[in-house]
């Protein structure tokens, strides 16, 4: 066992530094078995957390999860192990940015496909009696029935989070940032509408809600001005508020959005990150964002 | 006995997760068995020839009352039956019993922090405690090297079926199907 170990570590030759978070630094390296490059992450073992309480929880739900989990679309763990108190992870290598999973922890790898990464909080299938908790996803994804602390939730959630994901590459910032979950709320319904009992039936028995202010809500066509009809179709289905209702990932695949022309650039055609399109996206974002802001203040004038 | 005074370092109140039935969907529920289903294929393709070494009933006995004493819930000693179970199964059993109460907590420690919520945690304080409690002085040095040993000797592989969420999942489909069973009252 121990020379098994002592062997792994060996086997990965490190290459590059790419980053430090709070709990990992992680680093590119070149797997020397199968000639290949990857990401690896070390978790801080000799952390203050650690001292408290332990091996970090977070790390080894990651762990957990991605073992489940094998799906091109998910990002890979392709090795864990351990060398005296440090523990590494070792994930397929991408070329977008590892050291900055957030906001969204979608990643590109060099042929352009997607893979969805850090699942720290993700919750695993156990049984479905267990109550779920409701402090799930960064708040600016979270759908109004996490937020109104329902305790039993589908897949409906992450729909809601796909159209915020969706809405923010159009807008290219987040469409709902709430400052606590109270303003997150009050974000929604200023740009979608208050929701009623009639259009959310169960929306006022959940758990933490409280009445709103009926604010009349933006035209998604004058938030997303670039969109044609198909792509809002979509993003109406994504951000209903009844989740009984809203749009499944099934249901939006067969909508015309992703079937009109034209089609999906192939992944390996896809542009690359680099210094001067990172510097122009910074421009437009300030340009978008006064745009935003123009359309959410000419409503409010006219309410 | 040992453990028994285990109880005065622990004055947390329960934290036991309370369980609903009849509220996951027909879909929902359907998505559950075809993936404890799978699970189990692949646990049964994986097993070592060493399973079940470790299935003495004064073991688990052990490793239930600990849970007990630790006021968690019993999905977590139920993991942590099948954690000290892989990750012990290379070990003599005779060289192993000197640290059991340490290797046991370990697991215990690592199946909590897959399971509960936040508020159900064990932390090295309270570890050192307890374990001095049953006999055991160690370090919190010592008892995170535990918990890595445990992990090491996992290779990682935190995923492991568990009875309890079988039981859990078919209660959940009995419920589903014949509304007139009372669920609640046949939960373990």
């Amino acid at each position: 066992m121990a020379l098994d170990v002592k062997s792994r570590s060996k086997r990965y030759e490190k290459l590059d530094f790419l980053g430090e978070g709070q709990f990992a630094t992680v680093y590119k390296a070149r797997d020397k078995t199968t000639d290949t490059i990857v990401a690896i992450k070390k978790i801080k073992v000799g952390h203050r957390t650690e001292a408290k309480d332990g091996i970090n929880r977070t790390a080894l739900r990651e762990i957990k999860l991605l073992q489940e989990l094998h799906h091109p679309n998910i990002i890979g763990l392709l090795d864990a192990f351990g060398h005296k108190s440090n523990i590494s992870l070792v994930f397929d290598f991408m070329e977008t940015d590892l050291e900055d999973l957030k906001p969204n922890n979608l990643l590109l790898d060099g042929n352009g496909v997607l893979k969805l990464a850090d699942f720290g909080l993700a919750k695993a299938f156990g049984s479905p009696n267990r109550v779920y908790t409701h402090q799930v996803v960064t708040r600016w994804y979270r759908s109004p029935e996490l937020l109104f602390g329902a305790r039993m939730y589908g897949v409906g959630v992450d729909m809601w989070a796909v159209g915020c994901i969706l809405a923010e590459l159009l807008l290219r910032i987040p469409f709902l940032a709430g400052e606590s979950d109270l303003d997150q709320l009050t974000k929604i319904f200023e740009a979608l509408g208050t929701p009623t009992d009639e259009t959310w039936p169960g929306m006022s028995s959940l758990p933490d809600y409280v009445s709103f202010k009926i604010f009349p809500g933006t035209p998604l066509e004058h938030i997303f001005s670039a969109a044609g009809d198909d792509l809002l179709e979509l993003l109406r289905g994504l951000f209903t508020f009844n989740p009984l209702l809203r749009t499944t990932a099934t249901q939006a695949l067969k909508m015309r959005y992703f079937s009109n022309r034209p089609g999906p650039t192939p992944g390996p055609q896809l542009p690359r990150p680099n210094g001067s399109v990172e510097a122009l996206r910074e421009k437009e974002t300030v340009g978008l964002k006064r745009k935003i802001e123009d359309v959410m203040m000419k409503k409010k004038l006219i309410f | 006995s040992r453990i028994q005074m285990a109880r005065a370092f622990l004055r947390r109140p329960s934290e036991s997760v309370r369980l609903k039935f009849r509220e996951a969907s027909y879909e929902l529920l359907c998505d559950f068995l075809a993936n404890l289903n799978q699970k189990n294929k692949d646990n049964l393709n994986r097993l070592s020839p060493c399973s079940g070494k470790f299935r003495d009933k004064r073991l688990m006995e052990y490793i239930f009352l600990m849970t007990k004493e630790l006021r968690l819930d019993p999905i977590v000693g139920y993991h942590a039956v099948e954690l000290f179970q892989r990750s012990y199964e290379e070990s003599a059993f005779e060289k192993l019993k000197e640290k059991l109460p340490l290797a046991v907590f370990s697991c215990l420690q690592l199946s909590s922090k897959l399971h509960s919520r936040a508020l159900q945690k064990i932390d090295n304080n309270t570890a050192v405690h307890f374990l001095r409690s049953v006999g055991h002085s160690v370090s919190k040095e010592t008892v995170l090297e535990s918990e890595l040993l445990v992990l090491k000797g996992l290779e990682f592989r935190l995923t492991t079926p568990n009875p309890l969420t079988y039981v859990e999942v078919l209660l959940e489909v009995l419920g589903h199907n014949e509304s007139s069973v009372p669920v609640e009252q046949l939960y373990p």
